[in-house]
């Protein structure tokens, strides 16, 4: 036992003591991390403006529901300013609300005019859907105001309205999941599996390179001391930067564990850490430098995280995507993390455990053979 | 030996290098590919929500309005099935909703009455999940013009600026060529420029007669020669594989090989900073990753606010997307003129040089 976590120790003291070995293990996965957030600001919303010619009542109604749209924030401009900044790309779009609007609504004829900047379809979509949306919250707030009405789930508005359609909806939790919240889960993964599998890649690749697995080939110590010792050291690093990352963003209240979640989260992450050191093991057996180790492992940390399930939801992948995602640990991690955060039941928590604890398996003893051939 | 002639030499030698032990070129190589493979996922569950849609009835007007959700702005991926699957499956978070369409709907809508939907919505991702609130009411309104409803008063003139769209991923992808072109040229540049110092010639190199100067600028030259090669790979899987079509060639080829330059320059400079091969790699990544999403990559970029707009113009990549965009599919997105966007993609990589030759001085 005490060979064991002296192996351990001084895996994770070297790693400590060297500012190169911290950098190259944190920065992909902080660059990552920044990625997700600079995700949540780039699908918000976009700048649109408004030229508002039309004064009446419900021309004035029209422009307070735009203002209050969270699908974009609206700018209030001059005609010719609103075409200066749509050239400029400093709106994507402008939304005209002509001097007749309230003139034409008895003749059924008022039109909201929006002039899209539709250089990306997803962006154009945006603003199309919620410019819709405002028109129809103005004859049929049921219809136009889904998820903020506060009715009781499964109860409609039962006002008729010129659209004949009326939606009762039900969410499955309450209130939604905040976009940054949501990106941020899978960042746990992210760390627990960079720095697994980097730390212990590295540790491999740099005993090759000074030429210490030789000297570990004649320690007197047994082969599965010996694997298990390395596993443990970039287990422990990995465990330990998950449980404390997250603590500033537990702490500002941007993420909240559910009551009597805390155990299944920290034996996710440690069962994840356990699983993303065999994937480093993998990578510093194959390589034999520790500036290759490094590219081969960013790779293979990058390729994980994204077909995990990183930015994604795999389940809206094809089914040829989701059956190479099925084969990661980090999508099982993503996965099992994303319940346990976000849904009132956990039916799949148990399989997600179940794979990731066959992953760690599979790490123990695919370190212990390696191991020992790096050992002959 | 002139300046040029070492120039030349250097940069043969380092191809020599690359060729003996191509271990750091493959993976410089690869690391664009994966990367544009996988934010590839990114845009295709970028849009159309998987939906079930539980249909009681096969009545024209049901069906008029399945289509309408199927027009609604590229907002649903519908599924026909059963209630009691698709709530197995919105509970496994395969679906983003349920939309039922109850019996009696023709009958309904066809008396003039309003007719109850009951929508169930995974609330997990709050970006889906308002796509999926806001595609209802523009269902509804292309539901009633079609329809011909005489109660709706108002609707939305919808025009676009440009005369077709561009699809997220016609869009991501090419952005993801500046992306290839800046991380597969920054790591090797610094690659190459590291080895100097980490291997001990960097001492040795530094009595030579003609300078250091010239012989890093050969060896950038080599490393930019294949991160070229590396980008084009990334660029033809975009084309070929992705079936994107391009616009002007020659143009895509000059828009990379200027990110390439403005990439390998500053890859240099970090590699004379740093003196070390083992943190290029992991810095250029996770330098390069966040500054690509702040490039004008899904979207023009000064949408984003101000500071993200100043932000984006410290890295090579919101030049090379703005470039890449324009010469590929025709499209502004950056305020900047061409000419700007090449200058400055040009002035990275001569400045970055010009500091690396100083810094090999000290």
């Amino acid at each position: 036992m005490n060979a064991v976590w002296q192996l351990a120790r001084t895996d994770l003291t070297r790693w400590r003591r060297s500012w190169l070995l911290v950098a190259a293990t944190l920065i992909p996965a902080v660059g990552l991390a920044l990625m997700a957030v600079a995700l949540t600001y780039a699908v918000g919303r976009q700048p649109v403006a408004l030229v508002a010619k039309g004064h009446g009542p419900v021309a004035e109604r029209i422009v307070r529901i735009l203002r209050e749209s969270d699908g974009f924030f609206l700018v209030e401009r001059s005609p010719t300013k609103a075409a200066a900044d749509l050239r400029a790309q400093r709106v994507a779009a402008v939304i005209t609300v002509p001097s007749d609007f309230d003139d034409q609504l008895a003749s059924h004829r008022s039109v909201l005019s929006v002039l899209i900047n539709n250089v990306d379809l997803d962006f154009a979509d945006d603003i199309r859907r919620s410019v819709a949306q405002a028109v129809v919250e103005v004859d049929a707030p049921g219809l136009g105001e889904l998820g903020e009405l506060g009715l009781p789930p499964g109860t409609s508005t039962g006002n008729a309205n010129p659209y004949r359609l009326d939606v009762a909806e039900t969410d499955l939790r309450s209130p939604d999941v905040g976009y940054l919240a949501y990106q941020l889960v899978p960042v746990l993964a992210l760390v627990t599996l960079t720095v697994g599998t980097l730390v212990t890649a590295l540790s491999i690749a740099g005993d090759r390179e000074a030429g210490a697995m030789r000297l570990l080939a004649v320690a007197p110590v047994t082969r599965i001391v010996l694997a298990v010792g390395r596993l443990l050291g970039g287990t422990l690093a990995a465990t330990a930067l998950s449980v404390a990352i997250p603590v500033p963003f537990l702490l500002t209240g941007r993420l909240a564990v559910p009551p009597g979640r805390w155990p299944a989260l920290v034996t996710l992450i440690a069962v994840t850490a356990l699983s993303s050191v065999g994937i480093g093991v993998l990578v510093g057996a194959i390589t034999r430098r520790v500036t290759t180790t490094a590219l081969v492992g960013v790779n293979v940390v990058t390729a994980s995280f994204l077909l995990g399930g990183g930015f994604t939801t795999i389940a809206f992948l094809p089914d040829s995507l989701q059956r190479m995602a099925h084969a990661l640990p980090s999508y099982y991690a993503i996965n099992g993390l994303r319940e346990v955060m976000f849904y009132a039941q956990t039916p799949t928590f148990t399989e997600n455990l179940g794979v990731l604890a066959a992953f760690a398996t599979g790490s123990v003893l695919l370190g212990a053979v390696t191991l020992t051939r790096q050992r002959a | 030996m002139n300046r040029l002639r070492i120039l030349a030499e250097a940069a043969r030698l380092q191809l020599l290098a690359v060729r003996r032990a191509p271990a750091s070129a493959a993976l410089a190589f690869l690391l664009p590919v994966n990367l544009l493979l996988l934010l590839s996922l990114f845009a295709i569950t970028g849009y159309r929500a998987p939906t079930a849609v539980v249909v009681g009835e096969q009545t024209p007007l049901a069906r008029s309005f399945v289509s309408s959700l199927d027009r609604a702005h590229h907002s649903f991926d519908l599924r026909p099935m059963d209630l009691s699957r698709a709530r197995r499956e919105l509970q496994r978070g395969r679906l983003v909703a349920i939309i039922e369409i109850p019996r009696g709907f023709d009958a309904q809508v066809r008396a003039g009455f309003t007719a109850p939907l009951a929508v169930t919505v995974d609330n997990v991702n709050v970006d889906i999940t308002e796509d999926v609130r806001r595609a209802i009411p523009a269902a509804a309104v292309d539901f009633a013009a079609r329809e011909g409803f005489p109660e709706v008063r108002m609707r939305p003139q919808l025009v676009n600026v440009l005369a077709r769209d561009t699809g997220y991923l016609a869009y991501l992808g090419v952005s993801a060529i500046a992306l290839a072109a800046c991380i597969s040229g920054a790591v090797l540049g610094g690659l190459v420029v590291a080895r100097e110092w980490e291997g001990g010639p960097g001492r040795i190199l530094r009595l030579a007669p003609n300078g250091f100067g010239s012989l890093l600028a050969g060896r950038l030259l080599a490393a930019a020669a294949i991160s070229f090669v590396a980008s084009l790979a990334t660029a033809g899987i975009v084309r070929w594989g992705y079936g994107i079509p391009l616009q002007q060639p020659f143009a895509v080829l000059g828009a990379i090989g200027l990110t390439v330059v403005a990439a390998v320059g500053l890859g240099g400079l970090l590699g004379g900073v740093l003196r070390r091969t083992l943190p290029i790699t992991p810095l250029v990544v996770g330098i390069t990753l966040p500054f690509y999403l702040d490039s004008g990559a899904l979207e023009p970029q000064r949408f984003d606010g101000r500071w993200l707009f100043a932000a984006a113009h410290l890295s090579p990549a919101y030049y090379g997307v703005g470039l890449l965009e324009h010469s590929w599919h025709g499209l502004i997105v950056v305020p900047e003129p061409a000419w700007l966007l090449v200058a400055v993609l040009l002035g990275i990589g001569v400045a970055a040089v010009g500091l690396l030759s100083s810094l090999a001085r000290r």
